[in-house]
């Protein structure tokens, strides 16, 4: 099961600093460990994630095996206009989650 | 002597002390161990983002409405949206059946499954609201003769609470 928490401001002024948190499910399998009988563990992380505003990319981030399982990505950015952020996250073995949430700039 | 009378001089005072431990404190006057907090730590606690347990709660609410039973149904089927039916029913599991001598988890061991489930620590119940989150654990740790006795109990619950659902008896036996 898939899911993930994300907080964005549901209303800021123009021209605030918001905080954005992200919180993705995820095992990021490193690819490095191996099974009881000596097998590699395949890996599985996720490799990218980007957050667009209003269809603008305002943040992107490339993930590797050393994060650890249900990544925590937070960043800020500045309300410029009211509309809709769009998560997405990519990953190895055809990965890829996607969230949205809005924000009201008065 | 002299250590005889102490000992007993001793037993007294912790016979007349104990009373005053076990005093409770007025209904009214019980609060939260939240409310002792710092605001930093009563912002960062009610920050559901920043806690990745609540990925499992979230796992939960699609469980609850997911008819992931054998018997067709959800949760969500009997006790409809858990945001309002199920508040305040985690506290009261796993209930322990003294007749039984078994610990009782949830409708999901006596009426949705052909078969008991086996002990896991989904939270299926869980349901996000924050100060009053439900986290209902289901599965059982009824043996071979689990069925037999799941049975047993699902006519009791039916006979205790016609209404069904063990909400409603609740609280511990035995």
């Amino acid at each position: 099961m898939t899911s993930a928490l994300i907080n964005v401001p549901a209303k800021a002024k123009r021209g605030d600093i918001i905080e954005i948190k992200t919180l993705m499910s995820h095992i990021m399998e490193t690819g490095y460990r191996r099974t009881a009988t000596g097998e590699v563990v395949p890996r599985d992380i996720i490799t990218s994630f980007s957050c667009r505003y209003n269809g603008v990319e305002v943040f992107r981030a490339d993930l590797f095996p050393a994060i650890a399982a249900n990544p925590f990505i937070t960043f800020f950015t500045i309300a410029t206009e009211s509309g809709k952020f769009e998560f997405e996250w990519i990953g190895d073995k055809g990965f890829s989650e996607t969230a949205s949430a809005s924000i009201a700039v008065e | 002597m002299r250590s005889v009378r102490t000992i007993i001089a001793a037993i007294l005072l912790i016979a007349t002390a104990s009373p005053l431990r076990a005093s409770e404190i007025p209904q009214g006057e019980r609060r939260s161990g939240f409310s002792f907090m710092t605001p930093e730590t009563q912002a960062m606690q009610k920050d559901d983002t920043s806690n990745p347990g609540m990925l499992w709660v979230l796992d939960g609410e699609t469980l609850w409405k997911s008819k992931t039973d054998a018997a067709g149904k959800a949760c969500a089927a009997c006790h409809d949206d858990a945001h309002a039916g199920m508040k305040g029913v985690a506290a009261r599991y796993p209930a322990f059946d003294g007749t039984l001598g078994q610990a009782v988890h949830g409708a999901r061991d006596l009426r949705l499954t052909s078969r008991p489930q086996p002990l896991d620590f989904t939270p299926i119940c869980t349901m996000k609201r924050r100060g009053r989150s439900i986290w209902g654990l289901h599965g059982t740790s009824f043996s071979t003769a689990g069925r037999v006795i799941s049975d047993f109990v699902a006519q009791r619950c039916a006979a205790a609470c016609p209404s069904g659902g063990l909400e409603g008896r609740g609280s511990r036996r035995g």
